[in-house]
């Protein structure tokens, strides 16, 4: 597919950004919530309840999007408040839309040209299992498995070429 | 949204230029002295777990906050400082109703808010935002994700006058 955005062109350049994709989740985790996302050697492959969304827009056109289950979500609550686990309400859904605002902003920001040139909207949370994602991406979306605690997360770029 | 822990009960806080200095201490000693003086903070971001991340940073920075007020967005903190004192003013740039760029383009109206310092905390990390917050008047720029050692980094020498 040929693409109108240089950005995209057939150079491997898409390709090269899910290593800083890694990175810049691995960061977020590393210096927010304290913890070290590791490499699953086997991996859950249920549908997580929890799903944070980011809009992308401008040189970049897609959405990010953390899933994961409800379990690692109060989780990764608890240590970024600082709070007992059994003390975690419904703010679990507010800290996954900053995970995953912070992930996508952290993430531009190392690709150049993308800090001025991709906005990002506020972050959206779906919680439950049963539906289907459709967006308007044209490019293979990629995921990064990973896990929280040993708890599994998948990152998911899509893109709009 | 949850507004002010202290909406309703105004308080004057102690302003920083109030305190008297019996000698010129050292850069040093005075970012020291900016983590022992007790101040007051307001927090201005849309997300709420995103406001306490930041309190909890500032004390874990070494920050004696003595009272915190939230504010959801640049208006609801306009209205929150006309009848507030605080001495440290920590603004996400992203917001709705108000962003944080015209917050500090309308701090300036506030009796209350002249001189109180603005450090800037977002994700939006380019430089374009960076020159344009710091031209508006925010005196630090932290972007997220942070650590509390950064928050140090940037909140102590602006709270000790340097920025």
């Amino acid at each position: 597919m040929k693409s109108a955005n240089p950005a995209f062109a057939d150079d491997g350049t898409y390709e090269r950004w899910i290593p800083l994709l890694e990175v810049a989740a691995r960061e977020v985790f590393e210096l927010m919530l304290g913890c070290h996302l590791t490499v699953p050697e086997t991996f859950d492959e249920s549908t997580p309840e929890f799903t944070a969304m980011v809009g992308m827009a401008g040189q970049l056109c897609g959405v990010l999007s953390v899933r994961c289950h409800s379990n690692a979500a109060a989780l990764m609550t608890s240590k970024m408040l600082g709070v007992d686990l059994d003390k975690v309400g419904p703010e679990v859904s507010d800290a996954l839309g900053e995970i995953c605002n912070m992930i996508a902003g952290n993430f531009k920001n190392k690709i150049a040209g993308l800090a001025e040139g991709c906005m990002l909207s506020p972050p959206t949370v779906v919680t439950g299992n049963d539906y289907t994602l459709h967006s308007l991406a044209d490019l293979p979306a990629p995921e990064i498995r990973l896990l929280f605690e040993g708890l599994p997360i998948v990152i998911c770029l899509e893109v709009h070429s | 949204m949850e507004v002010g822990r202290s909406r309703h009960r105004p308080k004057v806080c102690p302003r920083r230029a109030d305190v008297s200095i019996r000698e010129q201490p050292s850069v040093s000693k005075r970012e020291d002295e900016s983590t022992l003086m007790p101040i007051c903070a307001l927090i201005i971001d849309d997300s709420s777990v995103m406001r306490k991340i930041v309190e909890r940073s500032l004390r874990q920075a070494g920050i004696n906050l003595t009272q915190v007020f939230e504010a959801g967005n640049g208006a609801e903190a306009l209205a929150l400082l006309q009848v507030n004192r605080v001495d440290l003013i920590l603004c996400d740039v992203n917001m709705p109703v108000m962003d944080g760029l015209e917050f500090i383009k309308q701090l300036p109206g506030v009796a209350n808010a002249k001189g109180v310092p603005v450090v800037m905390i977002t994700t939006e990390g380019s430089e374009h935002h960076v020159v344009q917050a710091l031209s508006s008047g925010a005196k630090g720029y932290i972007r997220k994700p942070f650590t509390p050692e950064q928050v140090r980094e940037h909140v102590v020498p602006v709270l000790a006058g340097k920025s």
